[in-house]
């Protein structure tokens, strides 16, 4: 069992105490003023959207530092537009004997995942964020930080089979009738 | 994002995030005529650090409280298939004792491997994977230990080297004066290179600096009519587990790997403060 160094998180905040405003009090702010003033862009260049993808073979302990990276980021004052789940990975794993079939040993693992998605992360801040997350990282866990892609959010929906396969019955009939 | 040259613009806003709360001096010494009282050579330096390789032992109240949730867990739980297994055999054993079952009979009992033989490959593999892992503590306490990239793997450790060409030998972070036309960040990627070779996989964390430190020269070496240097970090991480040492540059004396309560005890004690003010302590 891991225990995360809340004391890290405790330092980072006095550090940028100054810029650490809660998102919801950001959107209240932000009603009041008239929008040609943000027309030129951000001062500082941001990232859009950043997904920080958690991966790891124990359930608990994936879970839970995805749980602490979100918090991590709402207390840094980081917009954290979404967070998922998405469904494990499954490994059936056989080790054989040399130079023959006879099992010697059998592992069904899984693969948990959870991703935080950040938007419009400051790119001074982006450093300070990835450090204190890579500090509270336990054993076993691996993280991927990369640019939201169409692709990441597409995998998240189930395939609806019947509907697909009514659309292949269409196509191989010579496709619909009116275009 | 771009690595632009630090504009005036760009100098303003990530000076709020300082948490030196120093001014940068905005007249910079490149083709003025002023006077010697307004020029400072800048210096980029580079804070090497390598993390934590392994998880840090438990505390005594941690260790209680893993051990407490241990016991609950088990009580708990229920039986796996190998526990089930065991006591199905001694049940046999004891009904084989007394004679009333025939052990050629039974069919259950043609298995290929035996309970006790199951747990002992089980053993044997654990030893094996337990050999394959690195040795926690090193054994050897001289002074060399500090040299070594492998030290302290629950630790994080940050470089430090004496360099030679200046008269007063002090231990600091690897510098090296900035050049125009370059960015700062290329400046200490080009530290890093200098002084760590190119066996050194390093990777830089953004393009603005985390800390900064001013210090005049003494009277003696003021050269060039600079009167001091402002020192600014930068943190890169070495990247990669490679068991190889590092080889060092023609310039430094010495190197050493020290943790960050070795570092305040090492370096000179406003320097050691204005680095601790951007490292993240491991602890």
């Amino acid at each position: 069992m891991t225990l995360f160094r809340t004391g890290v998180l405790r330092r980072c905040v006095g550090a940028v105490k100054h810029c650490s405003l809660s998102t919801t009090a950001l959107r209240s702010r932000v009603q009041f003023e008239p929008p040609y003033l943000d027309a030129s862009g951000p001062e500082i260049p941001e990232y859009p959207q950043l997904n920080v993808q958690v991966k790891g073979y124990d359930f608990t302990v994936v879970e839970h530092y995805a749980k602490w990276v979100h918090n991590t980021a709402l207390n840094m004052g980081i917009d954290v537009e979404d967070s998922w789940a998405t469904p494990c990975e499954k490994y059936h794993i056989q080790t054989f004997k040399p130079k023959s079939s006879t099992v010697e040993a059998d592992y069904h693992l899984q693969v948990y995942d959870r991703t935080v998605q950040l938007a419009d992360l400051p790119s001074v801040e982006a450093p300070l964020f990835l450090e204190v997350i890579q500090a509270g990282l336990p054993t076993g866990v691996e993280i991927s930080v990369h640019s939201h892609q169409p692709e990441h959010s597409q995998m998240r929906y189930i395939p609806d089979l019947e509907l697909k396969e009514l659309q292949q019955q269409l196509q191989d009939l010579g496709g619909p009738s009116r275009k | 994002m771009a690595a632009g040259i630090i504009s005036s613009r760009n100098l303003a806003s990530f000076s709020r995030f300082l948490t030196s709360g120093t001014k940068i001096n905005t007249c910079r010494s490149i083709n003025t005529n002023n006077n010697n009282s307004c020029r400072w050579q800048i210096v980029g330096a580079a804070c090497v650090t390598r993390p934590p390789v392994v998880c840090p032992p438990m505390n005594p109240i941690e260790q209680q409280y893993s051990g407490m949730l241990a016991t609950m867990e088990k009580e708990l739980s229920l039986k796996s298939d190998h526990e089930i297994r065991v006591e199905k055999d001694k049940i046999y054993k004891k009904l084989l004792m007394s004679g009333e079952v025939d052990d050629a009979a039974d069919l259950d009992r043609t298995s290929t491997q035996t309970v006790a033989e199951f747990e002992d490959t089980c053993t044997q593999e654990l030893n094996d994977f337990n050999a394959t892992l690195l040795p926690m503590h090193d054994r050897s306490e001289t002074n060399d230990v500090r040299k070594r990239l492998h030290r302290c793997l629950e630790r994080s450790l940050v470089l430090v080297v004496k360099h030679k060409l200046i008269d007063v030998q002090e231990w600091t972070l690897p510098h090296t004066p900035w050049t125009p036309g370059e960015t700062l960040r290329q400046t200490c990627e080009r530290v890093v290179g200098d002084v760590c070779g190119e066996s050194l996989k390093v990777k830089f964390l953004g393009n603005a600096p985390c800390g900064f430190y001013k210090y005049k020269y003494p009277k003696t070496i003021r050269k060039d009519g600079y009167i001091g240097a402002k020192v600014f970090f930068y943190k890169c991480v070495v990247l990669g587990n490679k068991q190889e040492e590092v080889e060092f540059g023609a310039d430094i004396d010495d190197h050493q790997w020290l943790t960050h309560d070795e570092l305040k005890h090492t370096l000179k004690q406003s320097y050691a403060k204005s680095i601790s003010q951007f490292l993240i302590s491991d602890r």
